[in-house]
């Protein structure tokens, strides 16, 4: 099928998923969107929320509408890389000789669910870095390829904090986004209670195959992002770094440490998706708006200011957008005073003020 | 590209009449300052005119022709990023980025932004003008006309320099003079020494003019035309703050039989001889002769040791002639808003102080 036929076809398959997904998972819209916005994007995700708010069963539904191979890692203390990687074993072949067999552990799978990620120890779950960045795992000298697509979905709960090991930046920059799943809302709990009531089976169905969303992935990546637009991004990344040339007066305040250039890429990554989905083929300010949470929230290091004060990774983003729509010169843009009389009807780069 | 030429030609206008505003307002601004300096380098109303005018037009010409093609004069990228603002999610922007590009996807962006376009008419392109520049242009409307009538009102001699009516023309006629004329009430009876027509500029002083009796005349007092006593009456005499053109007579009388003694040195004292009734005391009048002409001299003659009755107001013996300035209590009265009957009466009053 040529691309401009997925093209056409990419807001239908994405209803289906869409629709599928809904069959399992209650309420949390914008998360199971963020998700597949990642998934298609080729990154991996982190989600957080107190327990039952249904983590896991997005996973284990979005593996299920993929149709991709699934496996589930409980992360616990005493959990080991070689649990997660695989390990050699010794094996006799058919003459009696006894050898190394590799024998692979769960993360050889598409979708990879890495449940509690944050009570495993640090090394456990460095064993995760080099699959999640690379898509391949090192045992004992030999690296092995990973299948495409390949996803770690991790989960994570905020509270409960005894006992675990929260996870380092390094391993938390190999997440695309960081999706918080909040509580359902009435209707939806009472929608969740009706449907758990008569099964706890998921019933989702396969909307698409793992070469189709590889497929969506290459649509996604020719995409179109005007140069103001990626500026604008670059310019929303460089504005969390706190000593940085263009560091926002947020960032200044609240950060010590501003985001990765991973962060730029999964911003303009995830936005072609995002367009794409929304039926344009070009990336828009809004779209970076949109994306900018679940991609920079994880990333940006709070200062003892920030945290005393109870201010959100959210409300910092939200502040150097703000900051950014309202710079009168913006020396990226160079966008004129005329302009900007309009600009303010719909708020610079897009966001509604 | 084709597709924004509706729209060009609606920026178009609208950059033109954003042009001609900030134009209006620069030029407004020059006019006035323009304006303030025909004022200050105070020029004739046709220069002031022509001057603001000509500095006006250039500078209009000049603003609006760098405003228009510097700044509102509609580009392509321009056009893009207005048809963007109105919530096309910078499909324009990008098309206009990749007009060059041949992939499929930039075809089918280009497709997909046409196909919106048809949805945008060109009266969404609204004009607006920034306060800054609406205030700007009131301003200057303000200043410009301002001083440009302050100038010309100067200019045409209507207002002074420093705003205040004047009837004269020019600086050099609003120095106004008058004439003050000294006469001899009768003829024959003295004459005046001095020069007895004299044009004085508002507020200066005439030259001293002294009346001299003729024999046997001796001098009364300085009178207008109805022979009403002013209220200065020394002579020499002297007008201070001349305000109008004035006509002054030296009054004379005949010399009575017991003025005798009074004549020996009349030209010197002649408020000595006011009231040549009141001075009737011969032992005095050699005071008065001492008196060598000085201001004042009817009541300063005590330069004897003579004191006069007049003067001897408590016990009768100690003369309080030196304890009252006489002519400053005359130049007070000269001066004063006072009616000028009541002004008559105090100068004989004043005239009386005297021995």
């Amino acid at each position: 099928m040529k691309v401009e036929e997925y093209v056409n076809r990419f807001s239908e398959l994405m209803n289906n998923i869409f629709e599928q997904i809904k069959r399992d998972v209650i309420g949390q819209k914008d998360v199971i969107e963020e998700t597949i916005i990642a998934m298609i994007a080729g990154g991996n995700v982190l989600l957080e929320g107190v327990p039952g708010v249904g983590k896991t069963r997005l996973v284990r539904s979005l593996g299920r509408v993929f149709d991709l191979p699934f496996s589930r890692i409980q992360f616990t203390p005493d959990l080991m890389p070689a649990d997660v990687t695989g390990t050699n074993i010794i094996v006799q072949d058919e003459n009696g000789n006894s050898t190394f067999q590799f024998q692979p552990g769960p993360i050889f799978s598409n979708i990879i669910l890495a449940d509690e990620i944050n009570r495993a120890t640090p090394k456990t779950q460095s064993a995760l870095l080099e699959a999640m960045q690379e898509h391949k795992v090192t045992v004992m000298g030999v690296s092995r390829q990973l299948d495409e697509p390949f996803f770690v979905l991790a989960t994570q709960n905020p509270i409960e904090q005894d006992g675990t090991y929260p996870l380092p930046e390094a391993q938390l920059d190999r997440f695309m986004f960081k999706l918080l799943v909040p509580n359902p809302e009435p209707e939806e709990l009472k929608a969740i209670i009706n449907m758990t009531q008569k099964t706890m089976d998921e019933v989702a169905e396969q909307a698409c195959t793992g070469e189709q969303l590889l497929l969506m992935r290459r649509v996604a990546n020719n995409i179109l992002v005007a140069n103001s637009v990626m500026d604008y991004a670059i310019k929303l990344c460089s504005a969390t770094q706190p000593d940085g040339k263009y560091a926002s007066n947020a960032a200044k305040k609240y950060l010590r440490f501003g985001v990765s250039p991973r962060a730029g890429q999964a911003l303009i990554s995830s936005a072609k998706v995002l367009a794409l989905m929304n039926g344009r083929f070009n990336v828009s300010y809004g779209d970076i708006n949109k994306l900018a949470y679940p991609v920079l929230r994880h990333r940006v290091k709070l200062n003892f200011e920030a945290i005393s004060s109870r201010i959100t990774p959210d409300e910092i983003i939200t502040m150097i957008i703000d900051e950014l729509a309202g710079m009168k010169e913006n020396k990226i843009n160079d966008v004129s005073d005329d302009e900007d009389v309009d600009k303010k009807k719909k708020g610079k780069f897009g966001r509604n003020r | 590209m084709d597709i924004f030429e509706t729209y060009r030609k609606r920026l178009k206008r609208i950059g033109i009449f954003k042009s001609i505003m900030l134009a209006f307002s620069f030029a407004f601004v020059s006019v006035g300052i323009a304006a303030g300096i025909t004022w200050i380098v105070k020029t004739s109303i046709f220069v002031t005119l022509a001057t603001t005018l000509g500095v006006g037009i250039t500078a209009f010409l000049i603003a609006f022709f760098l405003f228009y093609f510097k700044r509102f004069r509609p580009t392509n990228e321009m056009i893009a990023k207005k048809l963007d603002s109105l919530g096309q999610d910078e499909r324009y922007i990008t098309m206009y980025e990749c007009q060059d590009d041949m992939s499929i996807m930039a075809k089918l962006q280009r497709s997909d932004a046409k196909k919106k376009i048809s949805g945008i008419s060109p009266k969404n392109l609204k004009f607006s003008l920034a306060l800054p520049v609406v205030l700007i242009l009131v301003i200057g409307f303000v200043f410009a006309a301002g001083a440009t009538t302050g100038s010309v009102l100067y200019g045409s001699g209507i207002v002074g320099s420093s705003g205040i009516e004047s009837e004269t023309t020019s600086p050099s006629e609003t120095i106004e003079k008058f004439v003050v004329t000294y006469k001899v009430y009768e003829e024959g009876t003295g004459t005046i020494e001095g020069q007895t027509t004299q044009q004085v500029e508002k507020g200066h002083y005439t030259q001293a003019v002294t009346a001299v009796p003729a024999e046997n005349y001796r001098f009364v007092a300085w009178v207008d035309k109805d022979k009403n006593y002013l209220a200065n009456q020394k002579n020499p005499r002297t007008e201070i703050n001349v305000q109008e053109d004035i006509t002054i007579y030296a009054l004379f009388s005949e010399k009575e039989p017991n003025d005798d003694d009074t004549d020996g040195d009349n030209t010197s004292e002649g408020e000595g001889s006011e009231k040549p009734d009141k001075g009737g005391d011969g032992s005095d009048s050699e005071s008065q002769g001492g008196d060598q002409g000085q201001q004042g001299g009817g009541i300063s003659g005590g330069e004897t040791g003579v004191g006069h009755e007049n003067n001897n107001v408590i016990d009768g013996t100690q003369d309080y002639k030196d304890n009252f300035d006489r002519e400053s209590l005359e130049n007070e009265l000269a001066d004063s808003d006072l009616p000028d009957d009541l002004k008559d009466i105090l100068g004989d009053y004043y005239g009386s102080l005297k021995p």
